[in-house]
């Protein structure tokens, strides 16, 4: 006797596997062959348990990942109800169909007849069930490891909204973004990537509003990666964008479920990576940078004043060092008499020209900056002493560094962290502007300005230009650009990113 | 690269800035045969002589929309379109010294003087050259985002001198007789390497050309009788003793607490030359990888962008040199075979094959 639901699941397995390729192994439905197999696959690792059950004549195998499953829920919803069914009147196929579906109380279920799938998926923290003379394997969901409880991302801290996070577990993450978008338009797509990690990989967008050709082109660039181990989102960058010479990213990552879901709603594409808290959100558009999920939250003039100051940090953060290098070197026309001779008795007492100054101490601040992410917390205030107290003030008063240069680093560091998203480029243009200024002045850093604007310009993600709605000009989409419009305006007409397209 | 396929609005807005760079350098000893008033007739009449010298190219695009004139040419023939590619790649290379060495004058006499020019050029040719690689739409939306900037600064400069206007400085048009005000209009339309471009590049532009072009030519127009309107208004017979006018307009202009708009002048001109010198480079390097198979379009732009930079090295640093190059025969000339004779050409050309 077969349940109906395995029939059929049974006879989609049979059509997959036979599309495999002629190497993989399948199920015998000999235990002792298969457990040797797996013996073999698996080694002698110490967390791989195996249980043998005899029910009623017939012979079960369990496989399972110790540490990667939920111990009772096997024991209470798998391993005590077959232990007390009946399988005498069944064959091995007919045997697992029962025990898995009558006799179980669990919904997680999958099934396969290739051993390479099982083994993957028994890895995956699945366990898998084996039954004398059954040609294929049931896998039961019971995984369960220790996980980090959702709390509030460091690195992208609001004001006001949810205080939550994501976490390494896929799972929690796709049930976080659910909680909040209750609608079935909400679609998941899931890959696997990485040819020994063989990661999970959650493309998730909304059918009603995603262009499915943008979908579909971020699906292909997924499974096209070629990667061995995939530990992050961010191996997975490169290959979602097509902008090889650029150091800007056409990818936004968050930590917060709450913008995921807000991106969206916007008809882009997430992805949710398994075992990291960043997922990763296509396309995105360079003025997106500026935004928060705080600017939605408070009011639109509000929003629109934190967005300018975002941009003028932005600015300054980038540029800031190289105009003080240009000005102080070429060009002290441009400053007030006053300032002129303040900075002049200041600069006149270090021993370096203050390209080298400005270089060695946004070196020195880098260093800091790094030191101060990988050290252990406990020692971090001793980070900034030294920061803030040797390379600050005893640099100053030794003669090395001039103090308004160390104003300019204070403020290009403030600014720098406004827009955090953008503190990649922004920490190399920086150190590029500076050399660019102390050689050919304001004239280069104009010039370097240019460049930056045409590479931007010339950026785009799955078909839409990283300037975008600015350049190409797209005067509808200005509603939400530097200035937003108010809740009552923006809830009436939904933003599409596929309108942007070119 | 990006896609080589960019809007008319991309494409104008990137002709607009290279217009505008041509205003902000006119140099007003070239034309002393006239008086300023009549430079701002002569600004607004300029959109006529861009009608007229763009005819035979709108009759040409009118049958084959999205082909540059060279392109046309190699229709009918590729050896006649080779040529045709070189004379715009010369003309294209003369109007990039022209750029780069006006550029060089206004660093080393008025802005900056102790700015190492040889290192300015480096980073004008690299960064040009860069623009170009990443190709023309690219260009075109850096172009549009640098257009509200160039406009604002601009607008913004003018509006603080309205005060300062005095009617006094203008004098009756023609005082010196019409003559000399054709010749000078003439001389004008000559620097108009943006008719070569278009005739070069409009078939890269995806539509609305004509109505883009319109819109182009009566803007430049109102811009060029604007500036000079204020140049005349402003600084009157003081204007003729400026090497670059425009410059010392801004230089005039303050608003409440700031002064010294010329800086911010100075940033809007070297943009508006980054744009002009890498479109010019763009232009050079897909004519000849586009007529000459085997030289590739990287390798056509890093030879182009070699000889500009040798040439401006050259030329930069000695004022006679740059008297010789900035001759206004060899720019009436170089656009006469540009945006006229070429053009005719290939609409000769044109016509006979369709009567083939």
């Amino acid at each position: 006797m077969k349940n109906r639901w395995f029939t059929k699941k049974v006879e989609e397995i049979t059509v997959e596997d036979s599309q495999k390729t002629a190497e993989s192994v399948k199920i015998s439905g000999d235990l002792q062959k298969d457990r040797a197999y797996l013996k073999q696959s698996l080694g002698d690792s110490f967390d791989v348990k195996y249980r043998s059950l005899n029910v009623s004549g017939r012979e079960f195998l369990f496989v399972m990942l110790d540490g990667m499953c939920d111990n009772l829920l096997i024991t209470e919803q798998i391993m005590l109800p077959v232990s007390k069914g009946d399988f005498s009147s069944f064959d091995g196929d007919g045997a697992l169909s029962h025990a898995a579906d009558r006799v179980s109380g669990s919904i997680d279920k999958s099934v396969t007849r290739d051993m390479e799938t099982a083994i993957a998926e028994m890895l995956s923290g699945n366990l898998l069930m084996l039954a004398e003379g059954g040609g294929f394997a049931v896998l039961f969901g019971v995984q369960y490891f220790a996980k980090r409880t959702p709390d509030e991302p460091n690195t992208e801290s609001q004001e006001r909204g949810s205080r939550e996070g994501f976490v390494e577990s896929f799972k929690d993450n796709v049930a976080m973004v659910r909680r909040r978008v209750r609608s079935p338009v909400l679609k998941i797509k899931t890959l696997e990537v990485g040819a020994t990690s063989k990661t999970r990989v959650c493309v998730m967008y909304m059918s009603d509003r995603a262009d499915m050709k943008m979908v579909d082109e971020a699906v292909n660039s997924i499974k096209n990666a070629q990667l061995d181990v995939v530990l992050g989102s961010g191996y997975l960058q490169p290959f979602l964008n097509r902008n090889k010479y650029s150091i800007f990213s056409c990818n936004a990552t968050t930590e917060r479920p709450d913008v995921f879901c807000a991106k969206l709603g916007e008809g882009k594409i997430g992805i949710i990576v398994d075992g990291t808290p960043d997922a990763l959100v296509v396309p995105h558009l360079f003025i997106e940078s500026f935004h928060s999920l705080d600017d939605y939250l408070k009011r639109a003039y509000y929003a629109a004043f934190a967005r300018v100051l975002k941009i003028m940090s932005f600015v300054l953060s980038v540029f800031l060092p190289g105009f003080y290098v240009a000005v102080c070197t070429f060009h002290q026309e441009m400053i007030p008499e006053a300032m002129v001779f303040s900075i002049t008795s200041q600069e006149s007492k270090t021993p370096l020209p203050i390209v080298a100054e400005a270089l060695l101490i946004h070196f020195i601040y880098e260093i800091v900056r790094e030191a101060g992410l990988r050290i252990p917390k406990s020692v971090g205030n001793a980070i900034s002493i030294v920061g803030a107290l040797v390379i600050g003030e005893a640099a100053v008063m030794a003669g090395i560094v001039a103090a308004p240069m160390l104003i300019v680093v204070g403020l290009t560091a403030v600014s720098s962290f406004v827009v955090a998203s953008l503190y990649e480029p922004v920490a190399i243009l920086r150190f590029v502007f500076i050399i660019v200024g102390g050689i050919a002045g304001l004239y280069g850093i104009v010039f370097g300005f240019a460049a930056v604007l045409v590479n931007l310009a010339s950026l785009s993600s799955m078909g839409v230009p990283y300037t975008s709605p600015l350049s190409p000009t797209k005067p509808g989409a200005w509603r939400d650009m530097i200035g937003r419009e108010s809740w009552r305006q923006m809830g009436r007409r939904r933003m599409q990113i596929d309108k942007l397209k070119k | 690269m990006t896609s080589s396929k960019l809007s008319s609005f991309q494409f104008f807005s990137l002709l607009f800035l290279t217009r505008l760079l041509t205003i902000f350098t006119y140099i007003p000893a070239y034309t002393k045969d006239i008086l300023l008033s009549d430079m701002v007739l002569m600004g607004a009449l300029q959109c006529v002589t861009d009608i007229l010298l763009l005819l035979p190219v709108y009759f040409l695009f009118r049958k084959s929309e999205n082909k540059s004139v060279t392109e046309i040419i190699a229709e009918r023939s590729p050896a006649a379109a080779k040529a045709a590619a070189v004379i715009y790649c010369a003309v294209f290379l003369y109007f990039t010294l022209t750029t780069v060495s006006r550029l060089d004058l206004f660093a080393g006499t008025i802005v900056f003087s102790e700015t190492n020019v040889n290192y300015t050029l480096i980073f004008a040719v690299l960064s040009c050259g860069y623009g170009a690689y990443l190709g023309i739409e690219a260009l075109g939306r850096g172009a549009v985002l640098m257009l509200v900037l160039a406009a604002a600064t601009v607008i913004f400069v003018l509006a603080t001198l309205t005060d300062d206007i005095d009617t006094l400085n203008f004098t009756p048009l023609f005082y010196n007789g019409a003559a000399p005000f054709l010749k000078t209009l003439v001389k004008s339309a000559s620097r108009s390497v943006e008719l070569a471009v278009i005739a070069a590049a409009a078939g890269e532009v995806k539509d609305g050309k004509t109505k883009g072009c319109l819109i182009w030519i009566i803007t430049s127009a109102a811009a060029a009788a604007l500036i000079f309107f204020f140049e005349a208004g402003v600084m009157g017979e003081f204007t003729s003793t400026q090497l670059f006018p425009f410059h010392s307009l801004a230089a005039i202009a303050d608003f409440s607490m700031f002064r010294r708009l010329d800086s911010i002048i100075t940033v809007v001109w070297l943009l508006c030359a980054f744009f002009k010198t890498a479109l010019l480079f763009y232009c050079a390097a897909r004519l000849l990888s586009l007529h000459f198979k085997r030289i590739s379009f990287n390798a056509a732009l890093a030879a182009f962008s070699a000889v500009s930079a040798a040439g401006c090295f050259y030329v930069t640093g000695s004022i006679n040199r740059f008297v010789i190059l900035d001759s206004s025969t060899v720019k009436t000339i170089s656009i006469f075979l540009c945006a006229l004779l070429i053009p005719v050409t290939a609409l000769i050309l044109q016509r006979r094959k369709k009567y083939a």
